[in-house]
């Protein structure tokens, strides 16, 4: 039995109510972050029909597999579905729960009001002082920045250390490797010499880009520096094609879709991280591990940690979370801000414990420091 | 034996070849049936993603054409290539010293050779067509894809474009290892196949090794269920479970607390990493065995 591909017309006022029913709940998964345009609804709601709507487990199957994208998606779908087509009171919290990066927007727009650029920014105002030169601006501690010019000279040379970046991952990128000559193309071009290649063909192979993966502490310890260090893994992301950038505090959250290159300033979803209190490193690498290490994670990936490496977990839960991830990838790179600020005092013992598994922990307190990390990711 | 519901039919038609699939998995196979869309199955290595293209074939009797994707497939590699020293050799023998002449009619089908992409939409009856481990090939093979998935067609600048006489029923298996486009996605519905639970593996053991005693087959997976619980870099899969009780089975092993020092020769079939087995020491498997006695 064939259903038809196209989208039936219902035909009794029970249908068109439970049709509205489908639509409103395709449109209402936006605000939850799934992609869902008009082809997608017609889709989902075909879908439904042809697995028989008035059967719950069939239509949850159907939208299901027409509306999630990954596996991220397809956890997160079915506490949406009994919050709406059954309206049990605990759905939303499941959601929320069960959500580790996407919230809904309502709930970021009102997150962003505590934020750590809010309160950075009610520091500067209070902090007055006067800008600094370029030189003196580039050695900065990042920690110790109250002054709004400074601030906004700050911002100005993270957007010209983007524009930076990414002329020198394009040059790199197109510093290929030896060519090779191509085989079938040769032969194809001889048809028209009577079959001698009097011409190779060659092929010049890309070089390619590593990836990063980029982890942005966000928590109350790292408050001075998160504000710089989200803008630095911004820059990153708008060089590298190929760049994943988490945050975490108590929790992993997945900053993906808010560092893209258009974005220009610093979005309120970016900025609705962070003052939970308490910090989970180990707990984050392992969220990571279980949901996005298989598809992000390849053996030419460079990790970067941005934190000071305090956990509120034992420290060899951290060491034991980053010997895990250490094999699968290429380099880990911790930038530690109070490196340069410590003169070589001991570091966290978290970090002490867990440093066999990190390639390099370098200072991240100034521009200086942060526009030295290239070449280490390279 | 006829079913008036498509789901069930296929569920059945599955369950004969020995692939049990649950509920919800033969739905989505039947609306990609009914709807004509190609199935994008996501999950962990082992937890029967190719079984179901096969099993849809061999249930459905028709041919089963697999592309197996791997990093650098292309064009030549998945769709259509020119047979190249066939064309030369015309072109020396009919060209009489003119170039011109000599590549004319080279292009054409005659000269075609089918990869397993126009293969499946030159079939002259249904089939099913698998790629497997989409996750594999280069961003750049997916965008060859999205005219074959979204259309069943496909273009050969040469020739023009060669629709599919049958609609192939398409599967996508991926790993996860990379994000695939936002664009294959769309074009496909989604099941993202989990491990299985206790009933379900237990049911897919018994179906597959019906020789394997009820009770044995019992603690294997209550085992391998205890394992996928475990800090493990490789969790053991379905193709696991079965290998292993298959193991079992020749090694006539008849409870696992009773042989514990020939089961622990065994289990190569379920931990695939040194770290693995350094992990889990002999005590802990005794202790699992020992546990997997329960009801």
């Amino acid at each position: 039995m064939h259903c038809s591909p196209t989208l039936q017309v219902p035909d009794t006022a029970d249908a068109w109510a439970l049709e509205r029913r489908l639509l409103a709940f395709c449109c209402a998964l936006r605000e939850h972050g799934y992609t869902v345009s008009i082809a997608e609804v017609l889709a989902a709601v075909t879908a439904a029909q042809c697995a028989g709507a008035l059967d719950r487990t069939r239509c949850r199957v159907a939208l299901r597999s027409a509306l999630c994208r990954d596996r991220a998606q397809w956890r997160r779908f079915d506490p949406l579905f009994d919050a709406w087509f059954t309206g049990r009171a605990d759905a939303d919290s499941q959601d929320e729960t069960a959500i580790q990066g996407v919230a809904p927007r309502s709930a970021l727009a009102q997150a962003s009001v505590h934020s750590p650029a809010r309160q950075l920014a009610h520091a500067s105002v209070t902090g007055g002082g006067a800008a600094v030169g370029d030189e003196a601006l580039q050695s900065l501690d990042l920690g110790r920045v109250f002054d709004p010019r400074t601030l906004r000279d700050i911002d100005a040379w993270m957007d010209a250390l983007t524009r930076r970046l990414k002329r020198e991952v394009r040059r790199r990128h197109q510093r290929g490797g030896h060519a090779r000559v191509r085989l079938s193309r040769t032969l194809r071009r001889a048809h028209g010499t009577g079959g001698e290649p009097f011409k190779l063909v060659h092929t010049k192979p890309q070089r390619r880009l590593p990836q990063l993966v980029v982890f942005v502490d966000v928590s109350q310890s790292m408050a001075a520096y998160s504000r710089f260090f989200l803008q630095f893994a911004k820059g990153l992301a708008g060089a590298f094609e190929r760049c994943e950038v988490y945050g975490f505090d108590t929790e992993l959250i997945a900053l993906g879709d808010f560092v893209r290159p258009a974005r220009t300033a610093l979005p309120p979803a970016m900025q609705s991280v962070a003052w939970r209190g308490g910090t989970r490193i180990a707990h984050a690498v392992e969220a990571f591990m279980a949901e996005h290490a298989n598809s992000v994670l390849n053996s030419r990936s460079r990790v970067l940690f941005l934190s000071d490496g305090y956990d509120t977990a034992p420290p060899e839960q951290l060491a034991r979370q980053l010997a895990r991830l250490r094999p699968r990838v290429k380099r880990v790179l911790w930038l530690h801000p109070l490196l340069a600020r410590e003169h070589g005092a001991p570091l966290d013992p978290c970090l002490r414990m867990a440093a066999q598994s990190i390639d390099r922990i370098v200072p991240a307190h100034s521009l200086d420091a942060l526009s030295d990390v290239f070449s280490e990711i390279i | 034996m006829s079913h008036a519901d498509p789901v069930d039919a296929l569920h059945a038609a599955l369950a004969s070849t020995g692939y049990i699939a649950d509920a919800e998995l033969a739905t989505c196979a039947s609306l990609a049936q009914n709807l004509q869309k190609p199935l994008l199955l996501e999950g962990e290595a082992g937890v029967g993603k190719t079984g179901l293209a096969k099993a849809l074939a061999e249930a459905s009797g028709v041919e089963l054409i697999r592309l197996q994707c791997y990093e650098g497939v292309d064009a030549s590699a998945a769709l259509y290539d020119w047979n190249y020293p066939r064309q030369l050799l015309a072109a020396r023998h009919g060209s009489g010293g003119d170039a011109t002449d000599a590549t004319r009619g080279l292009f054409t089908e005659a000269y075609l050779l089918e990869r397993p992409l126009l293969r499946a939409i030159r079939q002259p009856s249904e089939s099913v067509l698998l790629i497997d481990e989409v996750d594999r090939a280069d961003e750049e093979f997916e965008a060859l894809l999205l005219e074959l998935l979204s259309d069943f067609q496909v273009t050969v600048p040469e020739i023009g474009t060669l629709s599919a006489r049958h609609r192939p029923r398409v599967i996508l298996t991926s790993n996860g290892t990379r994000e695939l486009s936002d664009a294959l996605r769309r074009r496909c519905l989604y099941f993202f196949l989990d491990y299985p639970s206790f009933e379900h593996e237990l049911s897919i053991v018994q179906a597959r090794l019906p020789a394997l005693d009820p009770a044995l087959a019992r603690q294997a997976v209550r085992v391998v269920q205890q394992l996928r619980e475990e800090n493990l870099s490789k969790l053991p899969g379905l193709a696991e479970t079965l290998d292993w009780c298959a193991a079992l089975f020749a090694l006539g092993v008849t409870r696992l607390d009773a042989q514990p020092e020939r089961v622990r020769s065994t289990l190569v079939c379920l931990l695939k990493t040194r770290a693995d087995r350094q992990r889990l020491h002999d005590t802990d498997w005794d202790a699992l065995f020992a546990d997997s006695t329960g009801a």
